[in-house]
């Protein structure tokens, strides 16, 4: 069986470069592969939907919905007023305040796109009147939101749990270091080229500012204390906290800031549900073929020959970067999520790697890609968002991968990055 | 007609998808008051996955009815307009066959848990299989009208949309 379901596995690698939407392409394989190998068809509509009969997995949609709600509740204003009070006064301080608006957006939804479309637009329009050269504003804002993922919530670890059968809590709680080394690491940058480039500062407001624009944001701040502040204390699961948080979101958009309207809820709900269905079906059918990939011990023979070829632990975390990295370049996140996650997981538990790690290592990787031609999608929405060519923002980019990529290499290298917040709000394992 | 009956079917689609947004939304947050009321009910787990698995496909429908699932097209791209209506009508087919089992296999997986009931609801398991039957009907027959729409376009010489 193991070598059908390598044959099958090539032909699928195929179909899927040549363009086959990646789901059918899964499904198919699957299918192939039990009936071919005498196994019964209805196998693989039963893993499918088997694979949404999971209370965790209840949490994407209802975080996807968060992400919409206060998207629509144009609450990024507030945001980048109040970042901008805390940090306008330093040099190249519209920058900075970019980079913490997206840190603590990324607090509050758990996507890169939805960072980029959320805080970019109010970012890029403050930086480009201050005098920042549009591609300059746009490749500062796409690198900032990258830290959306990273910092929880998370939809890339939500779904990373569920297939890697990883605690979603911890995963969440792994993300916070690595995602506040990444805001500072790009802050570090912009401090860098501030003075070269000669990016201006803000006046500073006083004290007096920072208490009005933290009042003005304030009800909105509280988003993650509630949603990490319910699930940490033992309050809510990941799912209950989501559906808390979506509550929440609903009364900042309908009573507290009163930016949202009952004629935008049609919209909202249609986009959650269509967002909901391009990521689930993809689960779904990774499920059927994960299951069929198991049967015929794929990754129970991969894992001992990457050891036997391998050794070290850490050229195996290496060799995985440059895939993860090269992969991400050309694949949706979370598809190629889904497809690595079979083969590289248990590879990397063999390796003695806890999965926890591993699934930021994966995660983070992934995410890059999309601020990274050619199908950067987070770049795409940029672009469109500061007015500028792709291509043109493709090179400005470069430089700020750079501070990303030093996160990358410290969380690789140095496990408790990752690993010790966890450990001390949730005991060891 | 036929496109106002697909309308109408988009339409119904997106309502029905709405719907079961703020139904799971409410079960789960009923979960979580129930047991903060410390009165828990037992059955908003197991509402709450079976919600999930229709939010799941009817997301997955509207999505193919949009043509908006994640493909990489980067090398399709690349072809001469023959060749890449060429590899789009194979994969019409491809999604067609998909459907096709979908159908079919599932249809075998409702008749087989009619009589398995769910543990906590009063419920039977075949629910839990019945959306697959949709979106796989569903499938097959929007590949199936754009297999025929690519082989029409292919005869008039007109470039596909």
């Amino acid at each position: 069986m193991t070598h059908l379901m390598v044959e099958i596995v090539g032909v699928w690698l195929v179909v899927i470069l040549l363009g086959l939407p990646l789901f059918a392409s899964m499904g198919l394989a699957a299918f192939a592969f039990v009936m071919l190998g005498g196994l019964s068809g209805s196998i693989v509509p039963q893993k499918m939907a088997q694979a949404m009969n999971s209370f965790p997995i209840v949490a994407a949609p209802l975080f996807i919905l968060m992400g919409n709600i206060l998207g629509a509740s144009r609450l990024t204003d507030r945001i980048v007023a109040f970042a901008s009070s805390l940090v306008g006064a330093l040099r190249g301080g519209y920058a900075h305040a970019s980079i913490l608006s997206s840190m603590i957006f990324a607090g509050m939804v758990g996507s890169a796109v939805a960072d980029a479309a959320g805080t970019g637009a109010v970012e890029v329009r403050a930086m480009k009147k201050a005098g920042y050269r549009p591609e300059t504003a746009a490749a500062i804002s796409s690198a900032a939101a990258t830290i959306g993922p990273i910092i929880p919530p998370s939809l890339p670890m939500v779904i990373y749990g569920v297939s890697a059968d990883a605690s979603i809590g911890r995963l969440f709680l792994a993300g916070v270091i690595p995602g506040i080394l990444m805001g500072v690491s790009l802050m570090i940058m912009v401090a860098i080229i501030a003075p070269r480039q000669g990016l201006p500062r803000q006046a500073f407001g006083g004290l007096r500012n920072i208490w009005v624009t933290f009042k003005g944001a304030g009800w909105a701040l509280l988003t993650p204390v509630i949603l990490l502040g319910g699930m940490f204390s033992g309050l809510f699961t990941p799912t209950e906290a989501a559906a808390v948080a979506d509550i929440y979101a609903l009364l900042l958009g309908f009573v507290f800031y009163r930016t949202l309207k009952w004629k935008d809820m049609p919209a909202i709900l249609v986009n959650t549900a269509e967002t909901t269905g391009i990521v689930m079906v993809l689960v779904m059918a990774a499920g059927a073929l994960g299951w069929c990939m198991s049967i015929s011990r794929i990754p129970q023979t991969l894992a001992p020959a990457m050891v036997a070829a391998i050794h070290s632990p850490l050229l195996f975390l290496f060799a995985s970067n440059i895939i993860l990295l090269l992969v991400g370049c050309f694949m949706e996140t979370l598809a190629a999520l889904l497809i690595l996650i079979p083969i590289l997981v248990p590879a990397a538990v063999s390796f003695g790697i806890d999965p926890v790690q591993f699934g930021l290592i994966m995660i983070f990787n992934l995410i890059l890609g999309t601020i990274h031609p050619p199908i950067g999608v987070v770049l795409f929405v940029m672009a469109r968002i500061a007015d500028v060519t792709f291509e043109k923002l493709s090179r400005a980019i470069l430089p700020w991968l750079v501070p990303l990529l030093l996160v990358l290499a410290a969380i690789t290298i140095w496990p408790p990055l990752t690993l010790w917040l966890p450990g001390v709000v949730m005991g060891a394992k | 007609m036929l496109h106002s009956l697909l309308r109408g079917f988009d339409r119904a689609a997106a309502i029905v998808a709405c719907m079961l947004v703020v139904v799971l939304l409410g079960c789960v947050a009923l979960g979580v008051v129930s047991r903060g009321l410390g009165a828990p009910f037992i059955w908003t787990d197991e509402l709450s996955r079976f919600l999930m698995v229709w939010l799941a496909v009817a997301g997955w429908i509207l999505a193919s009815r949009k043509r908006i699932h994640v493909r990489i097209r980067y090398l399709q791209d690349k072809l001469p307009p023959r060749l890449h209506a060429m590899v789009e009508t194979n994969f019409q087919v491809a999604l067609t066959i998909f459907g096709l089992l979908i159908t079919w296999y599932s249809v075998g997986l409702v008749a087989k848990n009619l009589d398995l009931e769910a543990t906590s609801l009063p419920l039977s398991m075949a629910w839990m299989y019945v959306p697959m039957v949709l979106a796989g009907v569903v499938m097959a027959m929007q590949g199936a009208v754009e297999v025929v729409e690519s082989i029409r376009r292919s005869h008039s010489g007109t470039a596909p949309q």
